[in-house]
């Protein structure tokens, strides 16, 4: 369980309100049926209104999870096209969280949302030229392309 | 070492996230 462990919980406490329901209860099943819940670990980001903006399946180890869980919150904030909550967010997953298994895609998307709030494309063109160099490998890299 | 202090219900998670400070982290879990 990664939950006890303190980057997980301070991520956790920081940004997000926690929520957990046990799959196993009958009266939380219109819930489960809402978001279409299938298997456990199941984790969702949801707005306020309830709506979903970002979803992981699976266990991930303390290290993983806490880089994971600011890279689903920086996702949420950028599809509400906070754009300046969202950097941040992925800067201190590629930051903090170097080699972890989302860090190429925070790379990734920290030039999006800084191309998304600046309109400047060298913001966009430094952070992935930055990801080309420390992913050389990963799928982003391969997506950066055009 | 202090605890998460998880909400019970979807309900007052939504309610607490309002002021779009915070976004609900809602964790769908298997006791056994």
């Amino acid at each position: 369980m990664s939950y006890p462990e303190v980057p997980v919980r301070e991520a956790i406490e920081r940004l997000t309100v926690p929520f957990q329901i046990d799959n196993t209860v009958d009266a939380n099943q219109p819930v489960l049926d809402r978001y279409r819940h299938v298997w456990t670990p199941d984790l969702r980001v949801l707005d306020a209104d309830g709506t979903e903006l970002y979803r992981w399946n699976g266990y991930l180890p303390p290290f993983e999870f806490a880089a994971q869980l600011i890279a689903a919150v920086a996702h949420a904030r950028l599809r509400r096209k906070e754009f300046d909550k969202a950097r941040p967010l992925y800067e201190e997953v590629v930051r903090r969280f170097p080699t972890a298994l989302v860090a190429a895609e925070a790379q990734y998307y920290a030039g999006v949302s800084a191309y998304r709030s600046s309109h400047n494309a060298s913001d966009l063109l430094h952070a992935w030229h930055d990801l080309e160099k420390s992913h050389p490998e990963s799928e982003w890299t391969v997506k950066q392309n055009f | 070492m202090s605890e998460i202090a998880w909400l019970g219900s979807l309900d007052e998670a939504l309610k607490a996230a309002h002021d779009g400070e915070r976004l609900v982290l809602m964790d769908v879990f298997n006791p056994g």
